[in-house]
């Protein structure tokens, strides 16, 4: 069975890569307060392809580095508007195993507590306990909130303001990111209409995931005003 | 006399010679221009269908682009509602 994630990687497949007769990405536009993070070519690459492709239909979208452990929000126009250090599954891998988003935390392995790669529909939406998240992959119980630090062993704050990504993989899947970054850049920007997250693989090519993203390379480095 | 007749006579026979090897070069390099010609023509002619079929070519992967990128978001909009019919039916909890 082809995951909902998948399938608009499958339709952008068939196009013979080169093929568009589009003109060149613009480059990046940067808001003079997007956080400190630098994009990654993979990044970058993903980046271009949306705007230039408008694969985000008109709405904001965000880009989820696991290697960085990095997150990209972008508003609809495709301008960075904001980046911050993230939390992610602690197990290695880019696909969710069957029927995970249905078990109960304790119940998860290691090595099922993945964050899964993809282009997802993001909309925020009810979870248990009556509270609101914004689902990225509801199916597998994939959401985005703010960092979580009701266990404090995990040491997730610390882990999140530690500079090296090889300590941010703590979670069931879920991506964590920091309270500020949370309230002032997703939920102003997804609350009204939802938008699309992308979130880049690790284990798999990253042209296997997004097939269309190898025909443009995005570029950096021209900031606007906020 | 007779050695300028004799003169006379070989230098008919020279430019007559010469004469017809240019007639016979002149004839040979035109059969040549006009097989050059009849390659350059089915040359024109198949890059002529090769433009019409790259066209076509381009003009069907946009469309496909095009189909994608529609699919994609009707994908997006079928996704909310589904999450949103599950959502009532049973409120997940988030893998935290």
């Amino acid at each position: 069975m082809i995951s909902r994630a998948l399938a608009p990687a499958i339709l952008f497949a068939a196009i013979p890569i080169g093929a568009s007769a589009k003109p060149a990405p613009a480059p990046m536009r940067i808001v003079a307060d997007a956080g400190p993070a630098t994009p990654s070519d993979p990044v970058l690459r993903v980046t271009g392809w949306v705007i230039n492709a408008q694969d985000n239909g008109g709405l904001p979208f965000i880009i989820v580095d696991k290697v960085a452990a990095t997150i990209f929000a972008f508003d609809a126009g495709g301008t960075l508007v904001g980046s911050a250090p993230v939390l992610i599954g602690i197990g290695k891998g880019d696909d969710s195993a069957p029927g995970v988003g249905d078990k109960a935390l304790s119940r998860i392995p290691v090595s099922q507590r993945t964050t899964p790669a993809g282009r997802y529909f993001a909309k925020y939406g009810f979870a248990s306990r009556n509270e609101q998240v914004l689902w990225i992959d509801y199916a597998n119980a994939v959401s985005l909130h703010p960092v979580i630090t009701s266990n404090a062993k995990e040491h997730r704050l610390q882990r999140l303001r530690s500079p090296s990504p090889d300590d941010n993989r703590i979670t069931y899947g879920c991506i964590n990111v920091p309270k500020s970054f949370y309230a002032g850049v997703i939920r102003p920007l997804f609350k009204p209409k939802g938008g699309v997250a992308y979130i880049l693989p690790e284990s798999r090519p990253l042209e296997q995931v997004f097939a269309a993203a190898s025909i443009q390379r995005g570029q950096v480095g021209v900031p606007v005003s906020p | 006399m007779t050695v300028l007749g004799t003169s006379m006579k070989l230098a008919v026979v020279a430019l007559t010679g010469l004469s017809l090897s240019a007639c016979a070069t002149e004839d040979y390099v035109d059969k040549q221009i006009a097989t050059v010609n009849d390659r350059i023509t089915a040359l024109e002619g198949r890059v002529g269908q090769v433009d019409q079929a790259a066209q076509a070519a381009n003009a069907a992967a946009q469309a496909a682009g095009s189909s994608a990128q529609q699919a994609n978001q009707r994908i997006d909009a079928l996704t909310s509602r589904v999450d949103g019919i599950e959502q009532r039916l049973s409120s997940k909890r988030p893998r935290n």
